[in-house]
């Protein structure tokens, strides 16, 4: 106990942050693409970079919150394609206008997250398979409904989504920011943030010391859901189109990844909002540094994958104290005393 | 007692598949009584081309008097080598492919050959060297002439920007496809008698709006001087399309590319797609049909068959709109 005071007495002399290992190889990529060419670091090209970002923070976003618990959302990307013809078939199809399409758009994602949730919590099948299952299923529902075609959405004010500038900044840079701020703050200073985390570490502990276990499932992937949807309004009100393949690229995969690369962990319990988007923004810049830069399609991926790699492995042996950087302080004290806190604040 | 259990339930099991398997034997023969069958393999029905392609399988199959029978292989090389399978124990009279990549698809060519089901192939074909190799071998492929398409948008670039103009190029592509390659090639050839005309970039577009509008914007970033863009593909043309007006380049920067309906509108609408090539999934799928029925009537048809895609500019948009797919 000695020691975990000490440390606790340390810990406020001087705390750095744990995202701060990923956000200096972010931090080094800026600086690197900044050095590489003068078209990098431009206002311009950064709100590009934000604007095309904006969908994987999202998803990262909503995946973020499924993770803390212990769960995985694979259904994420099929979900945005599936809200963003849903989207265009409310338009056009049912002529609803753009404002009343959009809540419910909105609505009908966070459903299709809650229905994830249901089914794990009620019938203890493991998130990965569940959410596989509804990955084809909401990937299934726009090809059948629109025969795979695209449907061109023809209400101006729905480009206002994917295209309005206030301030200058892309409209979905600024929705992120907002969810980002609502997401910290839940996460941080509401009780539901706390039953979030308490869940992700020990979901067993968590329901004996009277969590709703349930309800933070349903939560979770709720907004996830959400988040999706976020990310098919924002697709297709870019290309003013609703069409099935929108989210089924790269996005689930950057979304896991951006989240785990900012020290979301895969197990469930430990990560912050702000490491998942610097994760999230860490990809985004390295994918529109290699297209500025003109490097060729082939090494794309090749180059991706190193980078992640280098970085999360020299933060993960930054944390387990293999590697020592002095004025560091390792991740494993740092949660000692967090847990000391914890302690001293429940007694 | 439990493995009792466990024995009966396999046994009913196996009593059930032998039951259905004599279901599906019968069916198969009565069909092979009634009219010839084709079975045709796409590789999915995302794509409006494919989703054109099989109606007119339907339609001109049904016009020769043929039984069409599609089967979709989920762009998976084994799903697809799986469904010709169905096809060789369902004893068709003819399968006509379309690869989903060239090299894996040698074997389900093969796999045909072994069962004497003359093969057809159509819009991605399987890998000659390698069919060379393991003695497979097609009745006839019949392709779209991709190099000719890139060839027929590079001259109406030649001929839009004049003689001896100055042109940064952009190329939104799909590196990874031998045939959105070949449109690529034929693109650079017809340009490349003006040494002023440029390509300095190469983005993977990955067939998708998203990601190309995606890459486009950052290809755009990263190129200031770059005054047109060429997409290889028609779903990266509408991406490509959406990037530029959202940059606000819509003044300098003007496209190029192999478009769908959606394309031609915007070739005959707006100001940015010049023109285009629109390939014609519709004819394609014809033209086997054609080949199957004389190859049943007992004469060799030819061993390939190009077709070349159709120019599409201001001109021409309006007629072409209507039989676009």
């Amino acid at each position: 106990m000695n020691s975990l005071e000490s440390l606790g007495t340390k810990e406020r002399q001087f705390r750095l942050p744990s995202e701060a290992g990923i956000a200096i190889v972010f931090l080094v990529v800026m600086l690197g693409g900044f050095i590489a060419t003068p078209n990098f670091l431009t206002i311009s090209n950064m709100m590009v970079l934000l604007l095309n970002g904006a969908v994987i923070g999202f998803l990262c976003l909503g995946q973020s919150f499924v993770l803390l618990t212990g769960g995985i959302d694979l259904s994420c990307g099929s979900i945005v394609a599936m809200t963003c013809v849903v989207a265009a078939l409310l338009m056009q199809s049912l002529a609803l206008p753009w404002q009343l399409a959009v809540p419910l758009v909105l609505v009908i994602g966070a459903l299709a997250g809650m229905v994830n949730g249901w089914i794990i919590e009620r019938t203890g099948v493991p998130p990965f398979i569940v959410t596989f299952a509804t990955m084809g299923v909401a990937a299934s529902i726009p090809q059948i409904i629109t025969g795979a075609e695209s449907i061109r959405v023809t209400q101006i004010g729905y480009s206002l989504i994917g295209q309005s500038r206030p301030f200058g900044i892309p409209f979905p840079v600024l929705a992120l920011l907002v969810a980002i701020v609502l997401a910290a703050l839940l996460l941080k200073r509401t009780v539901t943030g706390t039953h979030i985390y308490a869940v992700g570490g020990n979901a067993d502990a968590a329901r004996l010391s009277g969590i709703s276990v349930p309800r933070v499932t349903l939560f979770v992937y709720s907004v996830s859901g959400l988040c999706a949807a976020c990310g098919g309004l924002i697709y297709g009100s870019r290309l003013m189109t609703g069409y099935p393949t929108a989210g089924r690229g790269d996005e689930l995969f950057f979304s896991i990844a951006g989240a785990v690369v900012g020290g979301v962990s895969l197990f469930g319990g430990s990560g912050s909002i702000v490491g998942a988007m610097i994760g999230a923004m860490l990809i985004a810049a390295i994918s529109n540094l290699m297209n500025v830069l003109n490097v060729s399609a082939y090494w794309q991926p090749l180059v991706i994958g190193l980078i992640i790699l280098i970085g999360v492995t020299l933060d993960t042996l930054r944390s387990s104290r293999r590697l020592s950087f002095p004025w560091l302080k390792s991740r494993r004290e740092r949660k000692f005393a967090q847990h000391d806190d914890s302690l001293k604040s429940t007694s | 007692m439990r493995n009792n259990h466990v024995m009966a339930i396999g046994l009913i099991c196996s009593v059930l598949a032998l039951g259905l398997s004599g279901c599906n034997r019968e069916s198969g023969a009565q069909a092979s009584n009634e009219a010839k069958t084709l079975g045709v393999v796409l590789p999915n029905l995302t794509n409006p081309y494919y989703v054109a392609m099989k109606k007119s399988f339907e339609d001109s199959g049904a016009a020769k008097g043929m039984h069409v029978e599609v089967s979709i292989a989920d762009n998976d090389d084994a799903r697809e080598l799986s469904e010709v399978q169905s096809f060789i124990q369902k004893k068709v009279d003819a399968v006509a492919v379309n690869c989903v990549s060239s090299g894996p698809c040698v074997s389900v060519v093969l796999e045909l050959n072994h069962a004497n089901i003359p093969v057809f192939a159509i819009n991605i074909l399987p890998d000659t060297d390698g069919m060379k190799q393991q003695g497979a071998y097609i009745v006839q492929g019949v392709q779209t002439d991709q190099k000719a398409g890139g060839v027929f948008i590079g001259q109406q670039l030649l001929k839009d920007l004049g003689a001896k103009a100055n042109a940064v190029i952009g190329i939104v592509g799909e590196p990874t496809s031998t045939a959105a390659n070949a449109r690529d090639d034929g693109f650079k050839q017809a340009i490349a008698s003006n040494s002023n005309l440029k390509v300095v970039a190469l983005v993977n577009g990955k067939v998708e709006e998203t990601t190309s509008l995606k890459v486009t914007t950052e290809m755009l970033q990263g190129n200031p001087s770059m005054t047109v863009v060429y997409s290889d593909t028609e779903p990266s043309a509408l991406g490509a399309l959406a990037a530029i007006n959202q940059l606000g380049l819509k003044d300098k920067v003007k496209l190029y590319a192999f478009v769908d309906k959606e394309g031609v509108k915007q070739i005959q609408s707006g100001d940015i797609l010049r023109a285009g090539a629109i390939q014609e999934p519709v004819r394609l799928a014809q033209l086997l049909v054609d080949s199957v029925s004389q190859q049943l009537a007992g004469k060799q048809p030819s061993a390939m068959v190009n077709s070349p895609p159709l120019l599409v500019n201001k001109a021409n948009a309006a007629e072409v709109v209507a039989q676009a797919y």
